[in-house]
């Protein structure tokens, strides 16, 4: 007799609850208890994952972002009243945060300071954020601005954590969102930690007293995984919140040149300026060293992260071509398009023929739960549907990177205002505006600090 | 002790096994069923969500399980050598699952690309609607039916089984999914 597929499952999940060994249930529940507990707003050990974007990819993200700045940026004002109510019984006791001030000035965005609220429900979708308000222009020098680090809402209210104006150039490096640490790099010397509850930097490490480069990841507990350089020699390892170095095993050394990112539990590194065959191998997590197979016919290309294919997404380029974007196999197969003729001529079709004379511009690309983005420099995100490109048209703004997703829904930074874009309602909220240039060409603030959304 | 204290207590004690026997068939490893479980739990209560009942408690806990555990697939994306690995503590499957068709229901679960999994499970096991399980995987509504429709067809093939309930057998939809 056939039987309902229904029927079947749940049959199948209570032979499996039967089959289970025993749990001490009064110890699990003080345990998920305590961890429930310590992620309302206490401080604890944690997972999370993270990584930064590299120096090269940012500094052609700043290249193209200079090049093509010309859009309007509406600000958006947050309000704490229009902030989600806290619960529909009342009476939550939030836990406490440090008093902070509220920083002021010529193009910051409108902002309150942070409160235990947004500090314990700062979850999926929330984004953490430096924005700098600097005066720039492309006649004259820069003003220097206050720089300032945001908690945002997925509904774009901005709660201020901390004021780094003393630091040259602050980046958001990676953020442990369980314990609500934050690792930021300044400029090419620096490393500290900031716990957002107090707002204040609780370590900080001159790594490099000649100029290195550092980028970070979170790791389980109050350790975090650095990798970078320091006069050529490799910083990588596991380092404790004071920067205390604990081990180097199973890690893949980069250095100066040489960039390592993980794939899930594959470590792929990259040598810049090898041959395109030399460039790119995987390490196992079972010793095994692969190869990766090269795309042809392109002069160079560059790792961007994990692809929607599980393997690595590569940006390359050939002289006179557009930038392509490509996944690479981690086992050494061939590698295979992410963007083609299809996706570009997408693209070129939704532009309305107003694509700038090199055509098409991808300039980012990101993974959005089961979604894959790519950024292009005309005004749109393109996103990938398994083989079916899918293009937006963002009339705000024009885009020029993205700083990853989460479940559909990627952030995005254009030249200045940092937002994001839902694939499935095409909905963009502002996260960080800035406000529009005035008729001397200077324009004020960017969210070039980095922003990393809460996964 | 504040209120979601006990309902969590509760939770865990009366519906613990049946979580980690859903988040089995999801993950096909009792140590990660284990993990999925715990985080999600802590997700739920350190959140704003304010349950009414276990069972309010308990469906939005199944549909945060299957939504890490869609993240923590394409996190690791080379799943497939996972489930090729069977490595299951102290834990020996009922004969029901066995039995069931032509190959056990967690194997041909576990055929299934990890969005079509977490889609079935979430309709069939939590009982959710297609909206609902759109919302908790953040997906279309779309993706879901054609994911559910995917999994039907698929499951259906290799267990032998049939679905005849309208609300549970979402029509593939024409044209496109977004």
């Amino acid at each position: 007799m056939t039987k309902e597929l229904s029927d079947v499952l749940g049959a199948a999940e209570a032979a499996t609850e039967r089959g289970l060994p025993a749990f001490d249930h009064v110890v699990m529940a003080k345990g998920v208890t305590r961890r429930a507990k310590r992620r309302r707003g206490m401080r604890q050990a944690g997972t999370g994952l993270l990584a930064a974007t590299s120096i090269g990819a940012l500094g052609l993200v700043g290249f193209l972002a200079y090049d093509h700045f010309q859009d309007v940026t509406p600000v958006v004002t947050p309000s704490v009243t229009d902030a989600p109510n806290p619960s529909p019984t009342g009476n939550v006791d939030w836990p406490e945060v440090a008093d902070r001030e509220v920083t002021t000035g010529v193009g910051l965005p409108d902002a309150v300071a942070l409160t235990g609220e947004a500090y314990a429900t700062a979850d999926t979708g929330w984004v953490l954020a430096i924005f700098d308000s600097t005066k720039r222009s492309n006649v004259s020098d820069p003003v220097e601005g206050e720089r300032v680090l945001y908690l945002v809402s997925p509904a774009g209210e901005r709660f201020e954590v901390a004021n780094l104006t003393r630091y040259g150039a602050p980046y958001l490096a990676a953020w442990d969102t369980e314990r609500q640490v934050a690792l930021i790099v300044e400029g090419r010397y620096v490393a500290l930690t900031l716990d957002l509850a107090s707002g204040e930097v609780t370590h900080e490490w001159q790594f490099c007293g000649e100029g290195g480069y550092m980028k970070a990841e979170d790791r389980p507990g109050e350790e975090w995984l650095l990798r970078g350089f320091c006069s050529g020699e490799p910083l990588d390892g596991i380092y404790t919140d004071d920067f205390t170095f604990v081990t180097d095993d199973g890690i893949v050394t980069g250095g100066e040149g040489i960039t390592v990112m993980d794939v899930g539990d594959v470590q792929v590194r990259y040598e810049f300026e090898m041959t395109p065959a030399q460039s790119f191998r995987a390490y196992h997590p079972d010793g095994t060293e692969v190869a990766m197979q090269p795309v042809g016919e392109y002069i160079a290309c560059y790792p961007m992260g994990p692809s929607l294919s599980g393997g690595l997404a590569v940006q390359c380029w050939a002289e006179g071509d557009s930038v392509t974007y490509w996944n690479l196999d981690l086992d050494g197969g061939p590698a295979t398009p992410i963007t083609t003729s299809a996706t570009i001529g997408a693209i070129e079709a939704a532009s309305g023929g107003s694509l700038p004379a090199e055509g098409a511009v991808v300039t980012g690309y990101c993974l959005a739960g089961d979604q894959e983005a790519l950024i292009t420099s005309h005004p749109a995100v393109v996103v990938l549907d398994e083989g079916s490109p899918v293009v937006v048209t963002n009339g705000e703004y024009r885009a020029t990177w993205c700083f990853g997703g989460v479940g559909g829904t990627v952030l995005v930074t254009g030249v200045g205002p940092l937002w994001t874009w839902d694939a499935a309602s095409g909905i963009t909220v502002t996260l960080l505006p800035v406000p529009e240039p005035g008729d001397d060409g200077v324009w004020v603030g960017a969210a070039e600090g980095g922003a990393i959304i809460h996964p | 002790m504040a209120t979601w204290e006990p309902m969590l207590e509760r939770l865990v004690r009366e519906r613990h096994r049946a979580l980690i026997a859903y988040a089995y068939l999801l993950t096909r490893d009792v140590g990660d069923a284990e993990d999925l479980v715990q985080d999600s739990l802590v997700a739920s209560f350190s959140g704003r969500a304010r349950f009414e009942s276990i069972g309010h408690a308990e469906a939005y806990v199944r549909r945060a399980i299957a939504s890490r555990f869609v993240d923590s697939r394409r996190k690791r994306e080379r799943d497939k050598a996972r489930v090729d690995r069977v490595e299951i503590r102290g834990f020996e499957p009922g004969h029901e699952v066995e039995a069931v068709g032509r190959v056990d229901v967690a194997s041909a679960l576990a055929e299934l690309p990890p969005r079509v999994r977490a889609c079935v499970a979430l309709r069939f096991l939590a009982d959710q609607s297609t909206a609902e399980t759109a919302d908790a995987l953040k997906l279309s509504t779309g993706a879901v039916k054609r994911y559910v429709s995917d999994g039907i067809r698929a499951l259906n093939t290799m267990l032998g089984t049939v679905v005849t309930d309208e609300e549970r057998a979402p029509v593939r939809p024409t044209g496109g999914v977004r």
